[in-house]
């Protein structure tokens, strides 16, 4: 009996259940080496389930050290017992007794062995029959393929114990390895459907790619790169399966079909869990019935004002500070800009405002929000709900996932006009096409019935500014826009934008890394690093002369070409880690110029001056040595 | 002038198009490299730029081998690799490696730092000796600037640009002559792009590697590159040295691409001239007749539909805008803005 192997295969099922499906990012699934090991063993959930799995192969293997009892043995009398007999009260009586008087404690005692058999044996045999088939099914494609593809499908449509019971009957002599066989060539089929899914994915992988331009042949790519890769859902479903045979096992003891001599009540099958599904997001341009006209500020007036606002996030590993005290204000027709890498904090800025920040685990912690002078952060969420979307709007920078793909373009641009407005159906589709058209979609009435995916990028972009625009809002907040679009494409859609700010006066924030488009389209730049502003200027200002050493940095390493043939000017070091931000001023390790200052004290974000000591208006930078980054 | 090391000739790669579902009939095909000439010195960077759909990225594949070519050459020092299989394609495979777009899909997750440089000494174990692998892949390390110790580490415990040199010491393992990088650098923050740039530079000095180095960002392609190509819908519509590209761009694609490239400058901001074309890139699966680029250009005539430019020098252009385009009306563009 190979007893702790197949403990610790069943014991760490589970947990590796827990490790992907909490987190679906690759990021955690990987942690699964020694290191997770050790988390393990000192999680009480999971030394506990260790136990009463061992505890179950004990008397699996031993059940004469659980009771005295023949589980054979019956005493008609004993169905009618009706006081517990308490000097073996525990070896056969507390579970009572069947109709032919045989204890049913005993009875399930010695019916753990056929279980844990049949179970382990059968839930091994389908794994390994199955992953085998599927990864060749899925890597290989083609017509090996199609022939295990159609198999599959026959056996798919063989019912389980009708298969077994033709199955089992054609043995003379039934044992437990016959149905352990029957359970297997009925089962194996599932297996292999989900293990060649898996591997498709897989098999697309750059690191797949790398491996067979190396030269790696087909054994070393199945063995070492798509298996460890692609085990994860199968044994997933071996899981949920294992408990499924035990019940199917267990159903064919029932039906006098399976081992007799086995016979015990059926083991619980554990729930299946959902199916796993493309979330279907909506769009977030939120829709409020209704519709009064807003009144537009002039141009200067802020209409919305970011202060002191501080965020955090509560991870595994600690409390990362997204954002810490930021404040920004944008006007009715500005444009601004705010700039930094990922980590920087400026999307999270953004979800803050539009409330769509996933709260646990981000949390607000200080400051406010002003829209109008509002403060939207002590606002109802019913209050907040009729400003998100029809005063502040957003566009992000995968349209493709945030159109419903299920659903016309048309229908989703006219929902909101149909759903809040009364709109018929006629009229909502004129509206929609009347969008389409101002965003300049060319032949919108051919294609208002279109699907998402039918578009480009660049069309489905306008499309979600359509989406935003649809209300007039009095804000759009842009989150990187154009990053996932081609360059040709990229100024279409900037145009356009600055185009229909222009028109309706809205203030536009503007979120990107891409150095290139905020000097196109932004009036002023707020500048981010590790959830700080480390500098804000107009936006000539801060190209021609930063106030701000990592500012420099950005700009200096943007390829010249007068430096053809040179070494680019790096920012040494790497973006930090928010849950690790440095002491004093977090861009001090990377920092050509930092002093013992800047390593202990966080630089306040002071108001900058010319030479002459007036004051710049506008410009703020958070560095002890702003005055020699400017001026030296 | 060097000699050529690399020497494409006439390259296609269609992907068949088919229906049924047992008996599959084509029905037709995404051209997505449709007849491609260049060739790759030794020493020189070559920079492949196009919009994506334009067939950059299947090229780095067919010129890996990982793809066939449906038909052409591919001459490594003058022999064809593009059909070989077995033991020689794997012993070609040694000179020509890749570095790929994406740090985090590019690296084996279950694998430690070591076995996935070390893997290409397991596949070709003639390269090194089995008891110097772990000294070879820690002086690999080193090379692209990774702390040696960091070995037995997993891929997650790093950031995408400290990936990025992982993935690059894995390509230069096998000591190849050749890398394609297949944009290896938009993946990263922008404050670490500069500084793998810089390690790919100082790599090509050290090595005398021949990089081909497909991107999308121009500035960057300038920077690194000696020629530049650019491609659209499969094809090549015009090659150059860099000074001949990007400032005397003769064919109307390029010139609107280098127009559109937003410049971190923003005093150039209203004297810009930008060309913002009208539409999107067609369908490599049914490309427009006669030139590909005509139904977005502003220049096309009759002309353009019926008949094929050839990638060539045209004869009525001199100096530097003397250089190989594919347009039946080249000229350089008047630039407001220098």
């Amino acid at each position: 009996m190979p007893d702790l192997t197949d403990k610790k295969t069943a014991g760490e099922i589970p947990a590796q259940r827990t490790e992907t499906g909490a987190a679906p990012k690759q990021e955690k699934a990987r942690s699964l080496g020694s290191d997770a090991w050790h988390d393990l063993r000192r999680k009480p959930i999971f030394v506990i389930s260790a136990l009463l799995i061992l505890l179950l192969i004990v008397i699996a293997i031993a059940p004469g050290l659980f009771t005295s009892v023949d589980p054979r043995a019956g005493d008609l009398r004993l169905h009618y017992l009706t006081k517990p007999n308490y000097s073996h009260f525990f070896e056969a009586d507390w579970f009572g007794y069947d109709l032919q008087g045989r204890s049913i404690y005993a009875r399930v005692v010695y019916g753990a062995r056929a279980s844990v058999v049949v179970g382990i044996t059968v839930t091994l045999g389908v794994t390994i029959l199955g992953g085998i088939t599927g990864m060749l099914a899925g890597y290989f494609g083609g017509w090996i393929d199609t022939i295990i593809s159609r198999v599959t499908d026959i056996f798919f449509g063989i019912p389980l114990l009708l298969g077994a019971l033709v199955i089992l009957n054609a043995f003379t002599s039934r044992t437990i390895w016959s149905v352990v066989f029957a359970l297997v060539a009925l089962g194996w089929t599932q297996m292999t459907r989900v293990m060649r899914g898996s591997v498709i994915t897989v098999k697309q992988a750059d690191f797949v790619t790398a491996a067979k331009a190396l030269g790696a042949g087909t054994t070393r790519i199945l063995w070492k790169h798509i298996l460890p890769n692609a085990i994860a859902p199968v044994i997933v479903v071996a899981t949920i399966a294992l408990g499924g045979y035990i019940a199917t096992e267990a159903t064919l003891s029932f039906l006098g079909i399976g081992l007799h001599h086995a016979r015990r009540r059926g083991a619980r099958r554990p729930r299946p869990e959902a199916p796993l599904r493309e979330e279907v997001t909506t769009p977030m341009t939120t829709v409020i019935e209704n519709d009064q006209k807003s009144d537009r500020l002039d141009v200067g007036t802020p209409l919305l004002e970011v202060k002191d606002l501080h965020v955090e996030f509560h991870t595994r590993d600690g409390i990362a500070k997204a954002v810490n005290g930021v404040n920004y204000s944008v006007a009715a027709g500005e444009t601004l800009a705010v700039l930094g890498e990922s980590g920087s904090g400026k999307s999270v800025t953004a979800q803050t405002i539009m409330g769509i920040l996933d709260m646990p685990p981000g949390k607000v912690t200080q400051g406010e929000i002003l829209y109008r002078g509002q403060d939207m952060l002590k606002m109802s969420n019913e209050d907040r709900r009729k400003i998100r979307g029809r005063k502040i709007a957003m566009i992000f920078q995968d349209a493709l996932s945030a159109l419903n793909p299920v659903l016309s373009v048309g229908y989703q641009l006219g929902e909101m006009f149909r759903v809040h407005q009364g709109a018929s159906k006629a009229e909502a589709k004129a509206k929609a096409i009347e969008l389409m058209d101002r965003v300049r979609i060319p032949a919108a009435k051919q294609r208002v019935n279109d699907y998402p995916h039918q578009f480009s990028g660049g069309m489905r972009q306008r499309i979600m500014i359509a989406m935003a625009l649809s209300l007039q809002p009095d804000l759009i907040i842009a989150d990187e826009p154009t990053t996932a679009l081609d360059v040709t494409v990229q100024a279409q859609v900037m145009d356009l934008l600055a185009e229909l700010q222009a028109e309706y006066n809205m203030g536009l924030i503007l979120i990107t890394h891409d150095l290139g488009v905020v000097a196109d389209v932004a009036d002023k730049i707020a500048v981010m690093y590790a959830g700080r502003i480390v500098e804000t200027a107009p936006v000539h200002d801060l190209y021609a002369n930063p106030a701000h050493p990592y500012t420099k940095g950005l700009l200096r390493s943007i390829p010249r070409l007068d430096q053809k043939g040179q070494d680019l000017y790096a920012i040494k070091g790497l973006p930090p880690n928010l849950l690790k931000v440095p002491a004093g001023c977090a861009f001090n390790p990377r920092c050509d110029v930092a002093t013992d200052l800047c390593r202990t004290e966080i630089p306040a974000l002071h108001h900058v001056t010319d030479k002459d000591g007036k004051e710049l208006t506008g410009r703020r930078s958070a560095c002890h040595l702003w005055k020699e980054t400017l001026h030296g | 002038m060097a000699e050529n090391i690399l020497e494409v000739k006439d390259l296609v790669k269609h992907y068949p198009l088919t229906q049924g579902i047992l008996f599959k009939k084509q029905v037709g095909a995404v051209k997505a490299v449709d007849g491609i000439s260049f060739e790759l010195k030794k020493g020189e960077t070559l920079g492949i730029v196009g919009e994506s759909g334009c067939g950059k990225s299947t090229l780095a594949k067919v010129l890996m081998n990982l793809e066939r070519a449906t038909s052409g050459q591919v001459l490594f020092k003058g022999e064809d690799i593009s059909q070989l299989s077995g033991a020689a394609l794997k012993a070609v495979r040694r000179n020509i490696q890749m570095v790929f777009q994406d740090p985090y899909t590019s690296l084996n997750p279950r694998m430690t730092v070591g076995d996935i440089i070390g893997e290409p000494f397991e596949i070709h174990p003639e390269v090194a000796p089995k008891g110097d692998r772990r000294k070879a892949v820690q002086d690999l390390l080193d090379v692209v600037g990774l702390n040696p110790e960091y070995i037995n580490r997993y891929p997650h415990q790093f950031s995408g640009g400290q990936r990025q040199r992982i993935g690059i010491a894995r390509g230069l393992a096998l000591k190849p002559e050749i890398i394609i990088c297949d944009e290896p650098v938009s993946a990263l923050d922008v404050s670490v792009q500069a500084q793998v740039i810089n390690l790919l530079e100082q790599l090509q000095g050290d090595f005398g590697l021949s990089y081909m180095f497909i991107a999308h960002d121009l500035s960057i392609v300038r920077h690194i590159s000696d020629r530049v190509g650019v491609m659209y819908l499969g094809k090549m519509v015009e090659i150059g040295s860099d000074e001949e590209i990007y400032e005397n761009a003769t064919h109307p694609y390029t010139q609107a691409l280098l127009s559109a490239v937003p410049v971190p400058d923003p005093t150039a901001r209203e004297s810009r001239d930008r060309i913002v074309l009208a539409g999107d890139i067609p369908s490599p699966a049914n490309p427009p007749s006669g030139c590909r680029f005509r139904t977005r250009c502003w220049k096309a005539e009759d002309r353009c539909a019926e008949e094929i430019p050839l990638l060539a020098v045209p004869s009525v252009l001199e100096g530097p805008a003397a250089h190989e385009s594919a347009c039946h009306f080249p000229e350089v563009r008047e630039q407001a803005a220098a």
